[in-house]
């Protein structure tokens, strides 16, 4: 089925927006590098 | 009528969630934040009455509160020691205007003694190995002073202790010659350069030996040896000197090939520092002018330059725990993520400590570093919150900022429970961070790879 097409209204107000990551448990992104050294390095 | 909410937990009463609004500074949206557990939505101007009514935003905050403010505490309080910032002597070269050192310690201080320096990361070693889980790696910044004034003694120290630590080496770059490049290289060393400007009438009013000779030319001559390198960063320092010109520095660090650079307000915590601090709304304009160029520059060029400090706040908005930089949220790092070893083997919770001699808390060859780091000179550091600081305590963004940093905040004003001297700056970061996540930007301003081992907890 073909999208339809939906036509933007000027007075239409924008969705809201949240969202969040974290690291995950298993250590492949501890964070925490720090100051010059950027690579998330283990 | 809007139908009131009489099911959920009622927004700003009680046991329900307190929301506070704040003007991003966009047409279309406000934010709605939780400060404690650093929870934040963009809603539409017109709707925000509507989103904290009817109970959707409070119905899906509550649903995840628990396991974001887990979250926050253990990023706060839950976190050990898994680096050092090393001094291996207390000398520099050179004499910027602005040093957090004092200056008869860099003119007349001493080295730690080659054997001792093994010594020192030996104990270390140590430390790590009873503290840290199995198979992560703790880092070791050779920092400043100027650590290449001991060159010989850092490098050895490198090659010995290199399948034990991952080596950093923060530096003024004035003393690397061709053979130290290979030797970085060879090893894939993170190296931080300082550079604070792209004019040598600019950088060399603030940055100069003593007897007042800048080092630009030096400095810039090696970004060009070190383009395609992956591995380092640029600190432009940021005062009232150069803060006009930090669009141009970004256009000039992005030609240079830079991959990483930091945009960091000169810290005030000495008399030189705090004589050249800009106006925060001056620098807030300015630090945003320069973001904006370095989106522009990755939509010419397809490259893109990460401007560290402020990458570090976004990813405090959208991914608290992939932080790379612990400044920036209260307690700071100091002594509780990372410490910092004097060229006498002394232990102070940051760099910047070193010079304030009452948060020097033993010496690493004398004492355990565990009882160290439980004395007051670092529990007074690690123990400093911003619930206990005025205005701070009421700030919405709060754990996005931290009311950086204790020590120069100890050195101007006497106390570590005061706001931060550059707090509207901060405010003016947070304001920008959520204007490039309501038109969709972030990654055009995080590290690559920066959702790598990431798992997406909320979407609203």
């Amino acid at each position: 089925m073909s999208p339809v097409f939906k036509p933007h209204k000027k007075e239409e107000p924008p969705a809201p927006i949240g969202y969040r990551y974290a690291c995950k448990p298993d250590g492949t992104n501890t964070g925490l590098s720090h100051y010059i050294l950027l690579d998330p390095k283990k | 009528m809007t139908q009131p909410n009489l099911q959920g937990a009622l927004v700003n009463l009680g046991p329900g969630p307190h929301f506070q609004p704040i003007d991003i500074g966009s047409p279309d949206y406000m934010a709605v934040l939780e400060a404690d557990s650093a929870f934040w939505t963009l809603v539409p101007r017109g709707e925000l009455s509507e989103y904290l009514a009817t109970g959707s935003l409070a119905a899906a905050f509550q649903e995840h509160q628990e396991r974001f403010r887990q979250e926050m505490a253990g990023l706060r309080f839950g976190l050990k020691p898994s680096a050092v910032y090393f001094n291996p002597t207390e000398r520099c070269n050179l004499n910027c205007t602005y040093c957090y050192l004092p200056d008869d310690l860099r003119r007349q201080g001493v080295d730690m003694e080659p054997e001792r320096l093994l010594a020192a990361l030996e104990v270390l070693a140590a430390y790590f190995a009873d503290t840290l889980p199995e198979g992560v790696t703790p880092q070791v910044i050779f920092h400043g002073s100027e650590p290449l004034m001991c060159k010989e003694a850092v490098f050895a120290a490198i090659e010995r202790f290199g399948d034990r630590f991952h080596f950093g080496l923060q530096t003024n770059a004035t003393l690397l010659e061709d053979a130290d490049l290979d030797f970085i290289r060879n090893r894939e060393l993170s190296l931080g350069l300082s550079l604070d400007a792209h004019l040598a009438e600019v950088a060399d009013a603030t940055r100069h030996n003593w007897q007042g000779t800048g080092v630009f030319g030096k400095v810039a001559g090696l970004l060009d040896r070190l383009a395609g390198y992956p591995h380092y960063s640029v600190i432009c320092t940021v005062t009232s000197t150069n803060v006009a010109h930090l669009p141009e520095i970004v256009e000039y660090f992005h030609l240079k090939q830079v991959p990483v650079a930091m945009l960091n307000p000169v810290r005030c915590t000495r008399e030189g520092g705090r004589g050249l601090k800009p106006d925060n709304l001056e620098l807030a304009r300015a630090f945003t002018r320069a973001l904006d160029r370095t989106r522009e520059l990755l939509e010419l060029t397809g490259r893109k330059l990460v401007i560290a400090n402020f990458a570090n706040v976004l990813a405090g908005l959208v991914a608290p725990t992939t932080r790379r930089l612990m400044c920036d949220i209260s307690p700071c790092g100091g002594g509780r993520c990372f410490f910092a070893v004097s060229a006498r083997g002394d232990l102070f919770p940051c760099s910047e400590f070193i010079g304030i001699p009452e948060f020097r808390g033993g010496n690493l060859f004398a004492s355990d570093i565990p009882a160290i780091l439980e004395t007051p000179a670092f529990t007074r550091v690690t123990g400093r919150l911003v619930e206990d600081i005025s205005p701070c305590r009421q700030c919405a963004i709060r754990h996005f900022c931290g009311a950086p940093c204790p020590a120069e905040v100890f050195m101007c004003t006497g106390t570590l429970e005061a706001p931060a001297p550059y707090c509207e700056f901060y405010a003016e970061q947070v304001r920008y961070a959520f204007r490039l996540i309501a038109a969709g930007q972030v990654d055009d301003f995080l590290w690559d790879g920066w959702r790598n081992g990431t798992e997406q907890t909320f979407a609203f």
